[in-house]
């Protein structure tokens, strides 16, 4: 009886030892050589690019930027899915006769000859930086709030009414700029997602889209740009002239130039000065899809 | 998503010496900075007209919402030394992204004679340039001939600077108001009245030719369509209808007027050819079909009816088939008004206790509203179908009494909403084309 009882007993103790101690131990199946994907992303030390996971540093001080345009969520922003864009009707009447300026009768108009014929883009050097001492070396103006015109299409209807309409009403934020995947490379042959980042950002704010245009947001302009290795722009061109009869798209074309020339984005700041070699040619596409839509 | 992380590991793998490519998805819509440089003369009176010519530019451009003329006081290059051409950092340097520069002068047969050049600063290059022989008593509007070709030569688009607004001034008590035709440049310069206030006046149009106008008059307490010749003074009674005709507005070509006509109870809409005064009739339904407005290129027609139990927008082909409802939101649409550029519809909205000024696609999607309030009614485009004007009512008690008529003007962006100043209240007003 005695024997029995401390048999019950070891063997209780036994199950009870065997499920504590051993079963998990059966259970767990650590896959040892399953490889975790880990994604290397560049990112340097300026930039309001989304966080990218678990960001090795705390947060940083975010510089001023585009409102609303990056949160500091611990998750990389998907792609936002565009919504299908209904093609706009306004193909019809496409054809204006170019308004000759003789028409008017009274006040007559005779075309002048350029005085000085300007070559068209002169190769010039470097631009001396104080010329533009007003042009703030690192801090980005912030983005007035009261400026004319924000980067959308305006619309005064009551909040509830934007699902009355069959398409999509124009978003009050700007969708954030799509991160541009880094290339898994060598580090010095490329620039890192936050680089590319804020040579975008710099654009944003120099860029001045023809809102109100016809077909405005199809007019996508490509400019190609040498800079020099102080980030001023030796020389600025568009991708693609044979486009350039169009009113509309010459003045699409002339505004994404200017984004380029203009003082604020020339010469460009925060360039690695080091990777010289990958920045000193660059395409830009001025797209204005997503603000316009 | 997962196209996403697609790309994405397709694009890991691309060359890595490809050549840098940005994409740039957002801007910042701002007014374009520009310097309008007095123009220069010789002479004191050319010195005048000159820089009255480039206040008047400025102001135009300015009022546009689509430009920024800088402080004259801001200026590093003097007037004169710009004969010679623009140093541009001097203009760049003060963020000037366009310049104009011009001359005056006052030729010996009495002719003004103004040109003027358009410069972008930033690509240092020469854009347009131009001159105009007038009267000097033209002054104004060669200003505004130089404003358009400066805003079409730097957005695309045909300006509408020189262009005037017919519109109905009103005065006196509300039980006895006086409302008078009068007609004004865009800016609200050169104001006349064109009728004298004896019978009412509504709804008027100009025509394509922009020498006639054709509006409601209630004449004899009768309201019929009139036509009325700017240039003569001559206003006719439009058609020989039994009942009441009204919201007349011209063909795209000049030669038709569209209107509605109430007969026997019922309204329709109906189509007369102003040569052979031969009417047609294109609707024909127990509902009330009115407000009727061409498309730029004549072939189809927008109106409101309530034919569906509600007043809504509908479009129709010119000779009346192929009916369709395009506005499709929560309460009722009235007023469509073709844009000129043959893209949009403006409409006027009534919806939760307030009146809207909106913009549909011509399909009737991508409806956005541009400005509301207690009344806002009666848009009218500008020439190139960017801007859109209109009047709104504001009362000045809570209960409605006592309302003041204004005209403003909004770009159809829905930003820059500006007052148009009038003598006195206002209200249906009416763009012109550009004058020929």
């Amino acid at each position: 009886m005695r024997r029995s009882m401390v048999l019950s007993a070891v063997l209780h103790l036994a199950v009870i030892v065997l499920i504590l101690v051993g079963l998990p131990h059966f259970m767990r199946d650590i896959p040892e050589d399953t490889p975790i994907p880990v994604e290397i992303v560049t990112i340097a030390d300026k930039t309001t690019a989304p966080p990218q996971e678990k960001p090795p540093e705390p947060p940083r001080p975010k510089p001023p930027e585009p409102p609303q345009e990056a949160k500091p969520a611990p998750k990389p922003p998907e792609p936002k899915p565009t919504p299908p864009q209904p093609t706009p009707p306004q193909q019809q009447a496409e054809a204006k006769p170019e308004p000759v300026p003789e028409k008017v009768p009274e006040p007559k108009a005779e075309p002048l000859p350029d005085k000085k014929p300007e070559p068209a883009k002169a190769p010039e050097p470097p631009k001396p930086q104080q010329r533009f001492a007003d042009a703030k070396p690192q801090k980005k103006p912030a983005p007035s709030r009261d400026d004319f015109v924000s980067n959308l299409l305006k619309d005064v209807a009551p909040k509830k009414q934007t699902s009355d309409t069959p398409t999509p009403t124009p978003t009050k934020n700007p969708t954030p700029p799509a991160p541009t995947p880094p290339k898994a490379q060598a580090i010095d042959d490329q620039l890192t997602m936050s680089e590319i980042d804020a040579i975008r950002r710099q654009y944003i704010d120099c860029w001045s889209p023809p809102a109100g245009a016809r077909n405005a947001r199809d007019l996508v302009v490509t400019i190609r740009i040498e800079l020099n290795p102080d980030g001023s722009v030796r020389r600025a061109d568009y991708a693609d002239t044979s486009q350039m009869g169009d009113p509309f798209y010459r003045a699409a074309a002339e505004s994404a130039l200017r984004a380029v020339l203009n003082p604020r984005c020339n010469p460009l700041k925060n360039l690695p000065v080091k990777k010289y070699d990958v920045w000193k040619s660059v395409i830009i596409d001025f797209n204005p899809r997503d603000m316009l839509g | 998503m997962l196209a996403a992380a697609f790309a994405l590991v397709l694009l890991a793998f691309a060359p890595a010496n490809a050549e840098l490519r940005i994409d740039v998805n957002a801007g910042r819509i701002q007014p374009m900075p520009i310097a309008v440089v007095p123009f220069q003369g010789d002479s004191p009176r050319e010195t005048q007209v000159g820089s009255d010519v480039a206040r008047v530019v400025a102001a135009d451009l300015e009022r546009s919402g689509l430009f920024k003329p800088l402080d004259q006081g801001s200026f590093i290059q003097t007037p004169a030394s710009l004969k010679a051409g623009p140093r541009f950092g001097d203009w760049r340097v003060i963020g000037a992204q366009a310049l104009v520069s011009g001359l005056s002068q006052v030729q010996t047969d009495g002719k003004v004679r103004v040109e003027f050049r358009l410069w972008d600063v930033f690509a240092e290059q020469y854009l347009v340039g131009r001159a105009y022989f007038s009267r000097p008593e033209d002054w104004r509007r060669v200003a505004h001939i130089i404003a358009d070709a400066v805003y079409k030569r730097i957005t695309g688009e045909d300006g509408y600077f020189d262009t005037r607004i017919v519109y109905v001034a009103e005065s006196g008590p509300r039980q006895n108001r006086v409302k008078r035709l009068a007609i004004m440049d865009q800016d609200g310069e050169n104001h006349r009245f064109l009728t004298s206030g004896n019978a009412l006046v509504l709804t008027p149009r100009f025509s394509p030719s922009t020498q006639e106008i054709t509006y409601l008059s209630y004449v004899g307490g009768r309201p019929r369509v009139y036509l009325y010749n700017i240039d003569t003074g001559q206003q006719e009674v439009l058609g020989d209808f039994p009942g009441m005709t009204f919201a007349p507005r011209f063909s795209p070509d000049g030669n038709r007027v569209i209107m509605s006509s109430e007969q026997g109870g019922n309204t329709d809409i109906y189509i007369m050819d102003l040569r052979t005064r031969g009417v047609r009739r294109l609707t024909n339904d127990p509902a009330i079909d009115t407000a009727p407005s061409f498309s730029p290129d004549g072939q189809r027609v927008t109106f409101e009816s309530d034919r569906g139990g509600s007043q809504q927008i509908y479009t129709m082909n010119a000779d009346g088939s192929g009916v369709q409802r395009i506005s499709r939101g929560d309460g009722t649409y009235g007023t469509p008004v073709w844009s000129p550029r043959g893209d949009l519809i403006a409409f006027t909205k009534q919806h939760g206790g307030a009146f809207y000024i909106g913009v549909m696609r011509t399909d009737g999607t991508g409806e956005r509203l541009l400005a509301n309030g207690f009344l806002v009614e009666g848009p009218t485009w500008a020439p190139n179908g960017r801007v859109l004007m209109y009047f709104r009512q504001t009362p000045s008690d809570d209960r409605g009494r006592g309302a003041t008529s204004k005209l403003y003007t909004i770009d159809i962006t829905g930003y820059n909403e500006r007052q148009v100043v009038t003598p006195m209240d206002a209200s249906d007003p009416a763009w012109s084309p550009l004058i020929p």
